[in-house]
């Protein structure tokens, strides 16, 4: 592979233009003429009069539980789903595609409310079942998408060719599929995960204990949402930035040992 | 003598959605222990497909195939026993990309034969370095030539010890220049006793090796004999449009 040397002025445009964005936004905070602090939310972050974690950690706790949770369930039932959609018995696979296409194509909010008011009522549900049953629902028909596009595209040589090597249909899942298809399908999933993430904050509409809620709370008390928000967000960002970097580390990894 | 391989009005087609192709008609055939059988023919002949149904990749619609006496239609065990005692040699190669040489040959015999990983590794390394690639061993797929490939592919084949081994244009997807160390390969391979069933377009190799040749023609063998048969002497108009087209 070679590489052909942009010409310098590329990069000098490129400076300029951040350059001009940045004073222009710091002219449009510094216009605000608000007084920043950011002292008070230490308090938030460990509360000192009870020596216990604050709102904003037992928030991020939250967000780090029910996006967790939600992965891991979520994964789990998109590989079955995902089995579903390319099996050959047509009933089952019309209702995978009918189960994917129905938490694809609605907002995860409304699937929200339709699981917490609905659903939750006939049967005793507590808010954090509710956001987190959403959320692998939501999650698992992503994971099966991505699950089965992986499989079809499996190329059909290198299956013919562990067949006529007398591997068992097993041997060849394990052995030739699965671990070609792990990595292939990571960015993808990891894309996803790090979606989900960012739609946990959703589960604080139904008073979920999350980094969103929690934020909400610290507002309320402190009336200083500009600085609230800007470490809320600082906070997902670093939240999936370790996320994205860890499946990063995976996937190469995963190429070396291959 | 029980032939090797014995197909007896074996019937195949396709299925698309618009009309259906018949692609093998009622073809028999038997190959004796040892033989070396080439097959040529027009695209779309059916070549594929009849070396397919031999070791059932292809399933066939009607009509038997028995390979060292059992008979695919049987059952499940006995078309997994026949993957056993077949190799196949796949015109793109189809080596498994994320294992490195050695591995793609160990891997049959590791989970086939049933050897212990070091026992794989050290046959391996014997098979790879059969086929000249001793300086190899560790490179993975995307790293090696066609013509390098190929041979991986034949020793990989080989490794299980088969009792027939299928080439489907062994050579069609290499560059001119790597074609020679390739047949080469499968020349040692015939004279050691190897029963082989190739489909080739390289006219010069079938000449070399063929103990028979068959020209398959529209879903039936149209005409078949020795090397010299059907390169000097094709009696059919078919056969003799095909030779000239390919002029060899
Ligand atoms: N999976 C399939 N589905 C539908 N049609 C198929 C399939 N495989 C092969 N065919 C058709 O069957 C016919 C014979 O194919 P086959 O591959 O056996 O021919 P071939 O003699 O090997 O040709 P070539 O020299 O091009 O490899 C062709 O018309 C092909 O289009
Ligand atoms: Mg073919």
């Amino acid at each position: 592979m070679y590489s052909q040397k942009l010409p310098l002025w590329y990069s000098i445009v490129a400076i300029l233009l951040i350059g001009v964005f940045g004073i222009g936004l710091f002219q449009a905070f510094y216009g605000l003429d608000y007084d920043w602090d950011f002292s008070f939310l230490g308090d938030f972050f460990w509360d000192p009069k009870d020596d216990k974690p604050g709102l904003i950690l037992l928030g991020l706790w939250g967000t780090i539980y029910i996006s967790l949770i939600s992965i891991v369930i979520g994964s789990g039932l998109g590989l079955l789903v995902g089995t579903l959609l390319i099996t050959r018995e047509p009933v089952t696979r019309f209702a995978a595609v009918f189960y994917v296409d129905v938490f694809r194509n609605t907002p995860v909010l409304v699937q929200l409310y339709v699981v917490y008011f609905i659903v939750g009522t006939a049967i005793e549900m507590s808010p954090e079942t509710a956001g987190i049953l959403t959320l692998s629902l939501f999650c698992s028909a992503y994971v099966a998408e991505i699950f089965r596009g992986t499989l079809q595209e499996f190329e059909k040589g290198q299956i013919d060719a562990a067949k006529a090597l007398g591997l068992t249909r097993w041997q060849t899942a394990r052995h030739i599929i699965a671990p070609q298809a792990l990595r292939r399908m990571l960015p993808p999933l990891i894309g996803q995960f790090v979606s989900l993430v960012k739609d946990s904050s959703l589960v604080s509409v139904i008073s979920v204990v999350d980094l969103t809620k929690s934020a909400m709370n610290v507002v309320a008390v402190s009336f200083r949402s500009l600085e609230t928000w800007f470490i809320i967000a600082l906070i997902y960002f670093v939240l999936n930035l370790v996320l994205s970097t860890v499946g990063r580390k995976i996937e190469q990894r995963l190429r070396v040992s291959s | 003598m029980t032939p090797l391989i014995n197909m007896e009005s074996v019937s195949k087609s396709f299925a698309t959605k618009t009309k259906v192709i018949e692609v093998l008609k009622s073809v028999s055939l038997e190959v004796q222990e040892g033989e070396i059988v080439c097959l040529i023919g027009p695209s779309g002949g059916g070549k594929s497909t009849l070396l397919r149904s031999i070791n059932a990749l292809e399933p066939i619609n009607s009509g038997s195939i028995t390979v060292c006496g059992q008979n695919l239609n049987q059952s499940a065990g006995a078309v997994q026993r026949v993957r056993r005692e077949t190799g196949m040699i796949f015109q793109r190669f189809e080596l498994f990309p994320h294992l490195s040489a050695l591995e793609n040959v160990a891997i049959g015999l590791v989970q086939v034969n049933k050897l212990s990983r070091s026992d794989a590794d050290s046959r391996a390394r014997e098979l790879l370095q059969d086929v000249g690639l001793a300086d190899h061993v560790n490179k993975y797929p995307a790293n090696l030539s066609g013509g390098q490939q190929q041979r991986v592919a034949i020793a990989r084949a080989l490794a299980t010890d088969p009792k027939i081994l299928l080439c489907d244009e062994p050579t069609s997807a290499l560059d001119p220049e790597l074609v020679d160390e390739v047949t080469e390969i499968l020349g040692k391979v015939a004279a050691s006793g190897m029963t082989m069933l190739i489909v080739t377009h390289e006219m010069r190799f079938a000449r070399q090796i063929a103990d028979r040749v068959l020209f398959l023609d529209q879903g039936t063998i149209a005409e078949q004999g020795t090397a010299e048969d059907i390169f000097k002497a094709p009696k059919s108009e078919r056969l003799k449009q095909f030779l000239k087209q390919i002029h060899f």
